[in-house]
């Protein structure tokens, strides 16, 4: 089984799983397959030979968001009639199927139509420089912008659950 | 244009198209949040795809982890704000974020 094979069906399995999550009643099934096409990246990046990329997709968007996903579903129970939101979700999803394809077959058109064409500028001198080299000395700002990006996040979480009594005795003050 | 160049535009365009749909869609916080990681996703893919065309793997490695480590941040932002809207509201209709007062 060729290489291109498998990176084909590998895409195919991550639109699958995007729809499934995009259109699960279930928010656990949406989170679930969430995971799934991270998975499906990540597979998608070891073939290619992306290891780092697709190490980091595995553990941290597959691993970590899922269970950020699960926490924040399992804290916010909903308590709407089922039935009710059954109908509703069937309402605004049942279309879905059909315009993906309705949309995949026209952006197929297009591209036959037009003879759009993507030439590989595959360089193999720039391929071998090494993603450590890459990372850690000519990208220095985006390491600094990620450790910015990143305590940004944990002060706006911690912000976002600062203790309602110290609130109220703020507001006494 | 060779097969797999096909498959992998027309797998991201389509990704997009749902999550974009997503977003239109729903009215809960929670999926909001999908939707976006669903659209993140396709745009992984797309770069990707840029960095297997143009042979610069280190580099587009190096935009991945980045984009990474910025979806996570706005998954996590994003749960909590879904969180303190439930805790206020008792649902998570995005119409009523507006009555999240600091």
């Amino acid at each position: 089984m060729s290489n291109e094979f498998i990176l084909i069906i590998c895409m195919l399995a991550m639109l699958v799983c995007g729809v499934v999550a995009a259109m699960s009643r279930s928010m656990i099934k949406s989170a679930i397959s969430l995971a799934a096409v991270s998975v499906v990246l990540s597979i998608f990046m070891f073939v290619i030979g992306a290891t780092w990329a697709a190490v980091f997709e595995l553990s941290v968007c597959s691993g970590l968001v899922t269970v950020v996903f699960i926490s924040a579903i399992s804290l916010t129970e909903s308590k709407q009639d089922a039935t009710t939101q059954r109908a509703l979700h069937l309402s605004r999803f049942a279309m879905l199927p059909l315009l993906l394809i309705l949309v995949g077959a026209s952006i197929v058109a297009v591209i036959l139509m037009n003879g759009f064409e993507i030439v590989s500028t595959a360089d193999i001198a720039e391929a071998e420089q090494s993603f450590r080299n890459v990372f850690w000395n000519l990208r220095q700002a985006d390491i600094l912008g990620q450790i910015f990006v990143v305590l940004v996040g944990t002060f706006a979480v911690v912000i976002l659950f600062k203790d309602g009594t110290e609130r109220k005795k703020e507001r006494g003050k | 244009m060779t097969l797999f160049t096909m498959v992998a535009l027309l797998v991201a365009l389509l990704l997009i198209f749902t999550g974009v749909y997503l977003l239109v869609k729903t009215h809960n916080m929670l999926r909001i949040i999908i939707a976006i990681e669903i659209v993140m996703k396709a745009i992984t893919l797309l770069l990707i795809f840029a960095g297997l065309m143009n042979g610069k793997m280190a580099l587009t490695q190096s935009f991945i982890i980045t984009v990474i480590v910025i979806e996570v941040v706005v998954a996590v932002v994003a749960a909590g704000v879904a969180i303190n809207l439930y805790r206020h509201n008792g649902d998570m209709e995005i119409s009523r974020l507006n009555k999240l007062n600091g």
